[in-house]
């Protein structure tokens, strides 16, 4: 009976955990950049969005051009070269083209300033990305099908996720490495406390500034690359994932990691059984969260830096 | 393992609708004044610009010099832009085609504007539209929620208006129920979720639970109330298991077939769409939920051209009536016409229902005002214009449309096949179709009076 029903949540367990790892990749890049950066962009949620849509292009690619003449193997290992590099790359190259273009200038500005300059930047992205892509749907599953499924207790369940959620835990077992014992994570924290101390003992701030930045960046395009094969992307999603990105910033606390872990794991566990048992809430579940967190800890669960 | 239809031929029955009206054509003349001989001559079924001739007719009364003003509305931004853009596609070939004949009874050229429906106030759009700058007829909306918001303010404002593509009932049901200047060209989606109901009853004996999956929104809660209130009407033996409204638009379906599998239903039927099909779909083939669950998507063949790698053989699929353009519905030569000149234009198929609707929206006005000018022999005021309106039929591309008399909105069949991934396009295979008066409410009667009634 017992197993009966811990078999039965599995899947719900697995769902939760692929939503999770898409979210912390989306909102532990908005965290990092506006809790050490102090930059406040509405239009990093777009980076997913772009990810994604570069996705399935280059999945697309690959496919055309080596589809019939190697084996799935082959294949899947190119896909994976493609999404979990090439991808986040592509990505922070266009991140960093807008960084030194459109939002070096607003760096200075009041927060407030700089959610209307970069919700702006949203919509051109939208506009941009709708261009190249069009409005239709854009779905490519190749590395999904090739990874297959598994059957378990009597579910069947796609490896995707599953391999999208492993990976996600390897990248964010390094990036705590990377805070906790690297000087340039501990340069990044210092930053975050005091740029302007940290900027007196001689060390370049500005190239702190842009690694971070591009750190984040890349983590979105890597949460598109990862989310894309499991489902599809079209016009009009990124302000569904601006939302998200918000609430793994306001639950987990401004520029935490353990926040950012917690947050999404948080929000995707409430959002996938909340769905499953509770479907009227299936909007309103994050949102539920957020003001219950904000009302306890207005800094967030691992959140001491106030916005 | 999924269950395979058995229609019983008389509801129910196999093949595609028949190319015939019901009745004689001529019965569509009558209406707007005295059918002349001249006026049966002329013949409602060739609309404007495909006649081969030179579209004239015979009123002889003045024909207007300066174009006619046609605002188009539809999503060309945002999630439906999948409907939004063939349907504009659709709308700026056919003005082209008919401009190219000389325009609207040989004489008249259309100028069209394209409007986004994409718009935060479609309230103030469409009084915009209306009353500064003066569009002789307003075609458009794809959005129920938009339908029911404009549908009074165009009777408000006696503003000629043709809704083209919207699908909820509410629309003469509750939000215009004594409607004069607005029209519907399409079917409402009672042809739906009724004609699912009935393929259920008619065509699926082994069926026994029931589920759907609909967005939270005036289509989809409309579509499964329609739906539900059919299977009670029909008394289907059939007990519906879940039902679940997904947030507009949705990237994460995981969860909600994960409850659609644990309540493993037989049948399962969906007005999904866009984005949030593709997703669904996509999700749902690795989860293994149409392993022994039909899914019946009432308005999803868009995806075909869309995410044609995600569509599994064997599903059920509709196309908001009988709008599909390849396999067996080869209709008439304004269908084969249609469809290859829209492959030639813009390189891409028309699967999306919406761009037939444009067509049937297009040809319904200009065919309206031809009809009006040859009956009376004067060029249509407003008022001559929806008297001709009403009660039209006429040959379209997805077969014989019409507006039965006392009522603004057209009526289609229904109509459903599987998913053929075998050849050069997607295809619907082994369809079964539902007569129009079978899934439609009579005038007389809302949808939910005519369900309530039965």
């Amino acid at each position: 009976m017992v197993t009966e029903l811990l078999t039965q949540q599995l899947p719900i367990v697995l769902n939760a955990l692929f939503l999770a790892a898409v979210l912390f990749l989306l909102g532990t890049g908005l965290s990092i950049i506006y809790g050490m950066l102090n930059f406040l962009n509405l239009a990093h949620a777009a980076f997913l969005v772009l990810g994604a849509y570069v996705s399935a292009t280059i999945i697309t690619r690959i496919v055309g051009a080596l589809g019939g003449s190697v084996g799935g193997g082959v294949l899947l290992v190119a896909l994976l070269v493609g999404l979990l590099v090439v991808v986040p790359a592509i990505v922070s190259i266009v991140g960093l083209t807008m960084e030194r273009t459109m939002f070096r200038p607003i760096y200075g500005l009041e927060d407030d300033y700089q959610l209307l300059a970069t919700f702006g930047v949203i919509l051109m992205l939208e506009d941009g990305m709708k261009f190249v892509w069009g409005g239709q749907p854009v779905s490519a599953t190749a590395p999904s099908d090739l990874l297959g499924g598994v059957t378990l207790f009597g579910f069947t369940y796609p490896l995707w996720p599953i391999f999208a959620t492993a990976v996600t835990a390897v990248v964010a077992v390094t990036l705590y490495y990377f805070f906790e014992e690297t000087r340039l994570g501990k340069i990044t924290l210092a930053m975050a406390e005091d740029a302007e101390i940290v900027g007196v003992t001689g060390i370049d701030t500005r190239s702190v500034h842009l690694k971070v930045y591009v750190i984040g960046v890349a983590l979105a395009g890597l949460g598109g690359a990862l989310y894309l094969p499991n489902a599809s992307m079209t016009t009009g999603l990124s302000l569904q994932f601006v939302i998200l990105a918000f609430a793994v910033l306001v639950i987990g606390g401004l520029g935490s990691l353990k926040g950012a872990i917690a947050a999404s794991l948080l929000i995707g566990f409430m959002r996938a059984f909340g769905t499953y048992y509770v479907p009227q809430l299936a909007l309103a579940i994050v949102f539920l969260l957020m003001a219950a967190v904000m009302l306890i800890k207005p800094t967030g669960l691992y959140g001491d830096i106030k916005a | 393992m999924r269950p395979s239809l058995k229609p019983d031929g008389d509801i129910v029955k196999r093949g595609i609708p028949p190319l015939d009206p019901p009745v004689d054509r001529r019965t569509f003349l009558k209406g707007a004044g005295a059918a002349t001989i001249a006026a049966s001559m002329a013949g409602c079924s060739n609309p404007a610009g495909d006649t081969g001739g030179d579209g004239g007719g015979g009123g002889g009364g003045e024909i207007p010099s300066e174009p006619l003003r046609m605002a188009c509305v539809g999503f060309t931004s945002g999630p439906a832009a999948v409907f939004g853009k063939p349907m504009m596609q659709a709308a700026r070939m056919i003005v082209d085609k008919i401009n190219g004949n000389g325009g609207i009874l040989g004489k008249q050229k259309i100028e069209m504007d394209e409007h986004d429906e994409n718009n935060e106030n479609v309230a103030q759009l469409y009084r915009r539209l209306a009353t500064q700058e003066n569009y002789d007829v307003i075609v458009g909306f794809i959005s129920s929620a938009n339908a029911l918001t404009v549908g009074p303010i165009a009777e408000e404002l006696g503003q000629p208006t043709i809704i083209w593509d919207t699908g909820t009932t509410e629309l003469f049901d509750s939000a215009v129920t004594d409607p004069k200047y607005v029209f519907r060209t399409c079917a409402s989606s009672s042809t739906d979720a009724v004609g699912a109901a009935l393929v259920l009853k008619n065509a699926l004996p082994d069926v026994k639970t029931v589920a759907g999956v609909n967005q939270d929104y005036a289509y989809g809660r409309n579509n499964w109330n329609l739906f539900t209130k059919a299977i009670e009407a029909f008394s289907i033996d059939v007990k519906v298991v879940e039902s679940r409204f997904t947030p507009f638009p949705n990237e994460d379906f995981s969860s909600t077939i994960t409850a659609l599998n644990d309540s493993n239903p037989d049948f399962l039927f969906s007005s999904l769409w866009g984005g949030d099909l593709v997703n669904f779909i996509t999700q749902a083939n690795g989860r293994g939920l149409f392993d022994d669950t039909l899914p019946c998507f009432s308005g999803g063949t868009h995806i075909f051209a869309d995410a044609p790698d995600q569509v599994p053989d064997g599903l059920l699929f509709g196309a908001r009536g009988p709008h599909f353009p390849y396999g067996i519905l080869g209709w008439n030569s304004l269908h084969e016409e249609f469809v290859a000149s829209f492959e030639k234009r813009y390189n891409a198929s028309p699967y999306a229902h919406g761009a037939f609707h444009a067509w049937q929206a297009l040809y319904a006005y200009v065919h309206s005002v031809e009809r009006a000018y040859k009956l009376s022999g004067e060029y249509p005021d407003k008022d001559a214009w929806v008297q001709s309106m009403e009660g039209i039929g006429f040959d379209t591309a997805s077969g014989f449309l019409s507006v039965p008399r006392g009522s603004h909105n057209a009526v289609e069949p229904s109509f459903w096949g599987f998913s053929d991934t075998g050849g050069e396009n997607i295809s619907l295979r082994d369809p079964v179709w539902i007569a129009k008066e079978e899934v439609n409410p009579p005038v007389n009667k809302t949808t939910g009076e005519w369900l309530n009634s039965i």
